[in-house]
C-alpha cells in the first residue's frame, strides 16, 4: 500500500512547500523523441523568466548523464543516437530529476492542495529503446520483452510519446493496444495508473498551431489510438490525459519558426537537429510530468 | 616452423538490417548478439563488455575503425580469454548514427597477439573484417588462423614511455603506431604493471578510460578529451576488480522494487566483503561506497529532502554497507512515534524493506557487522548524533535488521557494566569488555568519576541513553543511566528495577538512589509550604533570584519539587541542575563563564605557569599517595570542581611543552577567581608555599574523601 502512496503521491513537505513524486516509464516508437525529451528536460536550457518552472536538478549520475547528453549532442547541433536496447532491463538508466515549480504560479491549479507554495516534483524515469514498442507487435512470450513489461508495471505513470510527424499510425495503434493489455495484467494495489499521451515534435508548424488541443492532434494523427485510449480509461483501468511538447522549441516569439534543421523526412517521421542552440527553449515538457505526479493539470505549464 | 592453428570465435552487435553487404541500414537493435560462432558468450567476456570495457563513446568513421584489445582472466567456469573488438559506425532509417562492434575472441591469455596477427593478415588481404550484418556465421565454426606473430621490437622511445603513468596515452599518430604496435607496447606495459593486457586504438572517447593500460587517441582533440576525462577518474585502479555494473544493478534493483529479489541481495552482500577486501584501506573502501551511493542519488536525497520509497530503500542499503550512516538514515526518516503521517510512512517503508532482507541476508559475516552497528548506535545516542526515539523505534521492531540484535546488545552491556564496576573499584577481574571500540572506550573512561562519585556526581549527558533503555523497557540499564544523569531515579523505575528494595541500592559500585530518599536509603521529606514559599520567591525575584534559589536548592541533597525521571515513553525535562558538567550537589560551584581579568595578570600568570603547574601536580600526587584506591581522574575532577571549571585541561599541567595558550589561560583565570572568592591576593598563580595552595589541597582532599567513601546503602543487589 505504501508503495503506491509514495510512488505517486502528494505528501506534505516540511520546508514550506508541497512535494509530489512519480515513477515514470517513457515508451514510444523508435525515433519518437524519447531520449531528446528527457535530455532537454534535464538540461532545461534558456528558461523563460515567465516559466512556472524554477529549476530542474539531476539527482543521480544517470540524471547527470542525461544533462551531459543534451549539452554534448543536442546543443552541438547533433542528432541523438538511437538508444541501445539491452537484453537486461536492469541495464537501463534510471533518470532521477527534481523539478521545482515557482510557488506564485501554482495558485491557478486549485485542485492540487497546497499549491500556493513552492511545488517540487521528484521523478524516477526510465526511457525504453523504441525497439520495446515495436517488439510488442512482433514478439510475444519473449523473456526479455516480459522483463521490460514487468519493469513497466512498477511505474505509477506512463508517458506514451507519439511522433506528431510520423505516418505509421496503424503500427502505433496496434502497439498501444498490446501495451495496454499488458498493463492491465497487473494492478497497482487498487490505485489507478496514469498514462500521459504526449505528441512530440510539436515545433512543426501544423502541430504548433494546434498545440493547445493535444487531444484533437491525437485524433488527427490516429483516431484508433485515441479510441483505444478512451476505451481503456472508460474500462476503469486508469486515466489518460493528452499533451503536446517539443524538445527543440521555437525561434522567437513574434513570428515563431521551429528551431530545427531537417535531416530527413519520410513516412517514418522527421529527423532533425537543433538549428540555433543559443535560442534553444523546449516547451510542454513539464506539463505531463506534473499531471503524472499530481493527477491535476497545471494551466501555466499547459500554456507554455 | 608451422604455427598451431588458432580458433578465433566471433560475434557482433545485433541489429535488424536492411540492404546488402555493401550498403545497409539498421531498423533497430535486437538486444542480442548476431553472426556468432559461439553459442554463448563466456561469462567473464560478457561482464567485461557489460562494465563498458569495450565501450567507445564516439567511434571513428567506417574507413578507420576503432579497436579495443584486452585479456580477461578466468572467472567462475570461464577460462582466460583474449578479445579484440573492431568498432565502426552505421546508420538507421532515421539517419541516426549508431555504433556497432564485431568481437573476435580466442581462449587463453596469450592469444591476443595471435588474433592481432590474423587481423593484420586479413587487413593486408583486402581489409580489416568489420561489422557486416549480412556476413552470416555458423555456431561452432570459428575462424582458423595460422598467421605468425610479427616480430616487432619496442624502440628506446617506447621503452622510455612505458615507465610513465597508467593508462599511457600515445601520440595520436596511427601511421607511426598501427594497432599491432599498440598491442606490442601494451604487452610490454602489462609486463611492467602485472595487469592483464588492455589497449584502445584510434578512439575519440572511452566510457572507462581508466580501465586501459595503453590508449591511442584518434586525434589531438580526442587526446585532450581523454586526458580531461582521466583527470576526473580515481587514480586507484583497485576498483577495476569490482563488477560495478552488477553491483549497481543489484542496488538499483533493490531500491526500485517493492519486492526484493534474492539474486540482487546476494550480489549486494557479496560486494560488501569484496569492496572491503579490494581496497588497501577501510577509508578508501568507504569512499568507494559513498561515491557509489551518491551516484544513485543518496546525497541528493539527503540534501534536497527527497522522500520517495526508492530513496528510503537506497539509504537503508547504504546504512547496511556503510554502518556509520545509520544515524543519518534515522535522522532523515524523522522518526517520531507520536506523529503519524509522512515520517511514519517512510519509516514503515524502511521497515518493510528490512523485513524482506531479514529472510535473505543470512550471511554469517553480516551478523558481526549488525552487532557492531547496534553498539555504535548507542554510542551515537550518547553523542546526540542519533535520537533515543529513533533508535528505540529501530530496535523495537521485529522487522528491523538491527532490532534482532538489541537483546544481545543489552545483555552485553549489563555484563560490561559489571566488569566496569569491578574495574573502577579495583576489584580483580579477568573479564573484559564486550562492547568496546573507539567510541565505547571513551565512554567507559569518562564514566568512571560519575560511577564512583554516585549519587552525588552526575551529568545530564547520559540522559539520551537512559531514555533509550527506558523506551526499550530495560529498567535496569535505564536506572543506571538515569542515575548517572540526575543523581536519582523515579520511584516507579526503582521499583521496577529493584522490586524488593527501597531507598537506594548499589549496583556494582553505582549508588542508585530512589527519588525522595538519600543515598543511605533514608526518606527525605520537604514540607509542601517550603516548596510553595520557594516557588513564590522565585516568581518574585525573577531570574537573578532564580540563580539564588537554584543554589539554595542545590545545597539540599534531595528536593521533592524536582521533576522525577519517568519510566514512560515521554521525554524528561528536569527542572533543576541543568549544569552540563558534573557538579556535586553538596558543593555547588557554578561553572565559570566570563571572568574579567587584566591582560597584565594573564601575562604574568603565563610567565609563572610552571609554578602553578608544579603546585597542581603536587596536590594531585599528594592525594594519590594518601588515597591509594582513588582513581586519579576522580582527584582531577574534584580539583576542577573546586576551581569551578570542569573544562580545565589537565594536559596543560602534565605536559611541560604544552603550547595551547588559551587552555593555560583558562587555568590562570580559574585560579584568579578562586583566589578572589577566598579573599586572597589575586595573581592567578598557585605557589606551593601560598595560601591558595593550602586551601585548594585541603578542599580537594576533603572532596575526594567524600566521594570515595564506601556506600552505606544496602548490600549489592546483583540482578544476574
Amino acid at each position: 500500500m505504501f508503495e503506491w502512496l509514495n510512488n505517486s503521491s502528494q505528501s506534505p513537505q516540511t520546508n514550506n512547500g508541497t512535494n509530489a513524486s512519480a515513477t515514470i516509464r517513457v515508451v514510444g516508437d523508435r525515433a519518437s523523441g524519447k531520449t531528446a525529451y528527457m535530455a532537454a528536460l534535464a538540461r532545461w536550457p534558456n528558461a523563460s523568466v515567465n516559466s512556472p518552472v524554477q529549476t530542474i536538478i539531476p539527482i543521480n549520475e544517470d540524471g547527470e548523464t542525461l544533462a551531459a547528453m543534451a549539452q554534448n549532442i543536442l546543443e552541438q547541433g547533433l542528432e541523438m543516437p538511437p538508444s541501445v536496447i539491452s537484453d537486461n532491463v536492469m541495464d537501463l538508466k534510471d533518470y532521477q530529476l527534481r523539478i521545482v515549480l515557482k510557488g506564485a504560479f501554482s495558485w491557478r491549479s486549485p485542485s492540487f492542495k497546497g499549491s500556493a507554495k513552492q511545488v517540487t516534483l521528484d521523478i524516477n524515469c526510465k526511457d525504453y529503446a523504441g525497439e520495446f514498442f515495436s517488439d510488442l507487435l512482433n514478439k510475444s512470450g519473449d523473456s526479455v520483452l516480459n522483463d521490460y513489461l514487468d519493469d513497466c508495471m512498477q511505474a505509477s505513470g506512463i508517458m506514451l510519446l507519439i511522433d506528431g510527424t510520423s505516418r505509421k499510425y496503424q503500427d502505433i495503434a496496434s502497439s498501444i493496444d498490446k501495451f495496454l493489455v499488458a498493463l492491465d495484467r497487473n494492478d497497482l494495489g487498487g490505485s489507478k495508473r496514469r498514462v500521459a499521451l504526449v505528441v512530440t515534435k510539436c515545433e512543426q508548424p501544423d502541430l504548433w498551431i494546434n498545440r493547445q488541443r493535444p487531444q484533437d492532434i491525437t485524433r488527427a494523427i490516429s483516431p484508433q489510438v485515441l479510441k483505444r485510449l478512451q476505451a481503456w480509461q472508460q474500462s476503469g483501468a486508469g486515466s489518460v490525459e493528452y499533451f503536446s511538447a517539443s524538445a527543440f522549441g521555437m525561434l522567437g516569439t513574434n513570428t515563431p519558426a521551429p528551431n530545427f534543421t531537417k535531416i530527413r523526412a519520410s513516412r517514418d517521421g522527421l529527423a532533425a537537429v537543433i538549428k540555433d542552440p543559443r535560442r534553444w527553449r523546449p516547451f510542454g515538457l513539464v506539463a505531463p510530468i506534473y499531471w503524472l505526479c499530481t493527477g491535476a493539470r497545471h494551466k501555466d505549464l499547459d500554456g507554455e | 616452423m608451422t604455427a598451431i592453428p588458432l580458433h578465433i570465435h566471433e560475434f557482433s552487435t545485433g541489429i535488424n538490417p536492411e540492404g546488402n553487404h555493401e550498403n545497409w541500414i539498421s531498423r533497430g537493435f535486437t538486444g542480442q548478439y548476431m553472426n556468432s560462432t559461439i553459442s554463448e558468450v563466456p561469462y567473464n567476456v560478457e561482464r567485461s563488455i557489460a562494465n563498458d570495457e569495450f565501450a567507445v563513446a564516439e567511434s571513428a568513421v567506417k574507413e578507420k575503425p576503432s579497436m579495443v584489445g584486452r585479456v580477461v582472466l578466468a572467472s567462475g567456469s570461464s577460462g582466460d580469454w583474449s578479445i579484440v573488438a573492431v568498432i565502426t559506425r552505421g546508420k538507421d532509417e532515421y539517419v541516426r548514427s549508431l555504433t556497432v562492434a564485431r568481437y573476435f575472441l580466442a581462449e587463453g591469455a596469450d592469444s591476443l597477439s595471435k588474433i592481432i596477427a590474423w587481423l593484420s593478415f586479413k587487413e593486408s588481404q583486402g581489409g580489416l573484417p568489420i561489422f557486416n550484418p549480412f556476413e552470416l556465421k555458423v555456431i561452432d565454426k570459428p575462424n582458423i588462423s595460422v598467421a605468425p606473430i610479427a616480430k616487432t621490437r619496442a624502440t628506446p622511445e617506447m621503452i622510455a614511455w612505458l615507465a610513465g603513468s597508467t593508462p599511457l596515452i600515445l601520440p595520436s599518430n596511427q601511421q607511426k603506431y598501427p594497432f599491432p604496435v599498440v598491442d606490442m607496447i601494451a604487452h610490454e606495459k602489462a609486463e611492467l604493471t602485472g595487469q592483464p593486457v588492455s589497449w584502445a586504438f584510434n578512439v575519440e572517447a572511452l566510457e572507462k578510460p581508466e580501465r586501459f593500460q595503453i590508449i591511442l587517441p584518434a586525434s589531438d582533440r580526442a587526446l585532450d578529451l581523454i586526458q580531461k576525462a582521466l583527470a576526473t577518474k580515481p587514480k586507484d585502479q583497485a576498483a577495476n576488480a569490482i563488477d560495478e555494473k552488477a553491483l549497481k544493478q543489484a542496488i538499483k534493483g533493490l531500491a526500485d522494487n517493492p519486492t526484493a529479489k534474492p539474486e540482487h541481495c546476494q550480489t549486494f552482500v557479496e560486494n560488501i566483503f569484496v569492496v572491503f577486501s579490494t581496497f588497501p584501506t577501510a577509508d578508501k573502501a568507504r569512499d568507494y561506497w559513498q561515491k557509489l551511493f551518491d551516484g544513485q542519488g543518496a546525497s541528493g536525497a539527503l540534501k534536497q529532502g527527497i522522500y520517495t520509497s526508492q530513496m528510503v530503500r537506497l539509504l537503508t542499503l547504504r546504512a547496511i554497507a556503510l554502518p556509520d550512516t545509520l544515524p543519518e538514515l534515522l535522522n532523515w526518516l524523522q522518526i517520531d512515534p507520536n506523529k503519524k503521517g509522512k515520517s511514519g510512512d517512510y519509516g514503515e517503508i524502511s521497515l518493510e524493506f528490512q523485513e524482506q532482507l531479514l529472510d535473505i541476508l543470512k550471511e554469517p559475516r553480516l551478523k558481526t557487522i549488525f552487532i557492531e552497528t547496534t553498539r555504535n548506535l548507542v554510542a551515537k545516542v550518547l553523542t546526540k548524533s542519533a535520537t533515543p526515539e529513533s533508535v528505540a523505534w529501530l530496535f523495537s521492531s521485529k522487522r528491523s535488521l538491527w532490532g534482532k540484535y538489541q537483546t544481545q546488545l543489552r545483555t552485553d552491556l549489563r555484563h560490561d557494566l559489571e566488569v566496569f564496576g569491578k574495574q573502577v573499584r579495583r576489584v580483580p577481574t579477568k573479564e573484559k569488555f564486550i562492547v568496546a571500540g573507539e567510541g565505547w572506550n571513551k565512554i567507559w573512561e569518562q564514566m568512571q568519576p560519575y560511577w564512583l562519585g554516585s549519587p552525588r556526581y552526575f551529568d545530564e549527558k547520559y540522559l539520551p541513553v537512559a531514555e533509550l533503555f527506558d523506551q526499550l523497557g530495560d529498567s535496569l540499564l535505564a536506572s543506571c543511566f538515569y542515575q548517572l544523569s540526575y543523581g536519582y531515579i523515579s520511584s516507579k523505575l526503582f521499583n521496577q528495577a529493584f522490586p524488593n528494595r527501597q531507598g537506594a541500592v548499589s549496583f556494582n559500585g553505582l549508588t542508585i538512589r530512589e527519588q525522595g530518599y538519600n543515598e543511605r536509603g533514608e526518606r527525605f521529606i520537604v514540607p509542601i509550604p517550603f516548596v510553595a514559599a520557594i516557588a513564590a520567591i522565585t516568581l518574585l525575584l525573577g531570574l537573578g533570584g532564580g540563580v539564588l534559589i537554584e543554589r539554595l536548592l542545590l545545597a539540599k541533597p534531595v528536593v521533592s519539587k524536582e521533576q522525577p525521571p519517568q519510566s514512560s515513553n515521554t521525554s524528561i525535562t528536569p527542572t533543576t541542575n541543568k549544569l552540563s558538567s558534573p557538579v556535586s550537589k553538596s558543593d555547588p560551584k557554578p561553572p565559570s563563564t566570563s571572568i574579567s581579568i587584566s591582560p597584565k595578570i594573564l601575562e604574568s600568570g603565563l610567565a609563572k605557569f610552571d609554578t602553578t603547574r608544579n603546585s597542581i601536580s603536587l596536590i594531585v600526587r599528594n592525594i594519590e599517595d594518601k588515597q591509594k584506591t582513588v582513581p586519579k581522574l576522580l582527584i582531577e575532577d574534584t580539583l576542577k570542581t573546586e576551581l569551578g571549571n570542569m573544562n580545565l585541561d589537565f594536559s596543560a599541567i602534565e605536559d611541560e611543552s604544552f603550547s595551547d595558550k588559551q587552555k593555560k589561560e583558562a587555568w590562570i583565570k580559574a585560579v584568579y577567581k578562586y583566589q578572589q572568592e577566598a579573599g586572597f591576593g589575586k595573581d592567578g598563580v598557585i605557589d606551593e608555599n601560598g595560601k591558595s595552595y593550602k586551601k585548594l589541597e585541603k578542599a580537594v582532599t576533603k572532596g575526594v574523601e567524600a566521594r570515595s567513601q564506601p556506600s552505606t546503602s544496602p548490600p549489592e543487589n546483583n540482578p544476574f
